[in-house]
């Protein structure tokens, strides 16, 4: 597990550094794929503790999630409709269903353990 | 074990991506809230600057202003060619006054009745020219810097009225009709533009079918006023300010 979050570290030192920076035009359609992006990897880290992990469709759904909101609220803004709320509403709120189950299971798990030493 | 690792690297892979992701977004985002106060940093800085100017020139007057009073002071000492100083002086508020011809490069611009037929019905009034129109467009004309302006040679003082009299126009005191020729000397393309602007003058004028021709003269004669001036009523007021 601690690999994952270095090169998270990594990545956010890299984009701190290099001088990548998005047109401002495409900033709001990026904070929604970004969304879907943290969402996915929460997805990930869910299934990894569930068991469930695949990685196929870890990487494809973090990519095409990403895509997709992106795409999405490129589209509503097109057509006037506030598209990316729906974006940033499921999103939302699947990332706090991700970060409850997360705690559950990491909980369960320790309780777990804490038993097996006792008995 | 290899499973095991492999999905670490997944993981890591889309990690640094989202890492990458959200410090990119994270500048991106702090630079659309800095830029607000760029704008205002501009505005200001264009009213700084116009302030500097402003000051310059003001400073560039108080200059010339203590220079003339030396001038007066060295003349007066000599007592000589004061006069010649005040003559020029007399000039400049003749020409200001209105009281000589002037000469210079300015606009012509001459306005006609509409030739267009008109409908039974329509208020044949809106086909002239009117003594709105024409001190609208005196209005414009001084707006943009003209020094002397005369409507059909009857040159325009602070006194003179533009004012509807039956078929014709009254301009002091003297009566005058279409077509209209006014001159206005100054800087003729700043005058040009003026009349010309977009919903401007012309364009209202020939959506009446008023005619409208406007020319550029490198060098056009404003007459003089004609006639006496009297002050039955005004008197300078002496002593004080």
């Amino acid at each position: 597990m601690l690999l994952p979050i270095v090169a998270l570290l990594l990545g956010f030192a890299i984009g701190q550094f290099t001088k990548i920076s998005i047109p401002a035009a495409l900033a709001p359609y990026m904070s929604v794929s970004l969304l879907a992006a943290l969402d996915s990897v929460l997805g990930g880290v869910r299934a990894t503790l569930e068991d469930t992990f695949d990685d196929l469709i870890f990487v494809t759904g973090f990519f095409s999630n990403a895509l997709l909101a992106g795409a999405l609220a490129f589209l509503g803004d097109k057509l006037g409709v506030n598209l990316y709320m729906a974006a940033i509403f499921a999103f939302g709120v699947r990332l706090f269903e991700n970060l409850a189950l997360i705690r559950r299971i990491i909980i369960a798990k320790a309780s777990n353990r804490a038993k097996q030493k006792k008995s | 074990m290899i499973v095991k690792n492999r999905t670490q690297l997944t993981l890591s892979f889309v990690a640094l991506l989202l890492g990458l992701l959200i410090a990119v977004q994270l500048r991106s985002s702090t630079d659309v809230y800095s830029a607000m106060p760029d704008l205002r940093v501009t505005e200001m800085r264009a009213v700084l600057m116009e302030t500097i100017t402003q000051n310059q020139s003001l400073t560039n007057e108080v200059e010339e202003v203590r220079d003339k009073l030396r001038q007066y002071e060295e003349l007066a000492m000599k007592g000589e060619g004061a006069l010649e100083l005040i003559q020029k002086e007399l000039g400049n508020a003749r020409m200001l006054a209105g009281l000589v011809d002037v000469q210079g490069p300015g606009l012509v611009v001459t306005l006609t009745d509409s030739q267009a037929a008109s409908m039974p019905g329509d208020n044949p009034n809106v086909y002239l020219v009117h003594d709105e129109d024409l001190l609208k467009l005196v209005n414009v004309l001084s707006a943009a810097g003209a020094e002397a302006i005369s409507i059909n040679d009857q040159r325009l003082l602070a006194t003179s009225e533009i004012h509807c009299a039956g078929p014709t126009i009254s301009i002091n005191n003297v009566r005058v009709g279409a077509p209209f020729v006014i001159k206005a000397i100054g800087n003729s393309e700043t005058l040009e533009s003026a009349v010309k602007m977009r919903d401007g003058i012309m364009e209202t004028l020939n959506f009446y079918g008023i005619g409208v021709q406007v020319k550029r003269e490198a060098n056009l004669v404003v007459p003089a006023f004609k006639r006496p001036i009297r002050f039955d009523y005004a008197q300078p007021v002496t002593g004080g300010k």
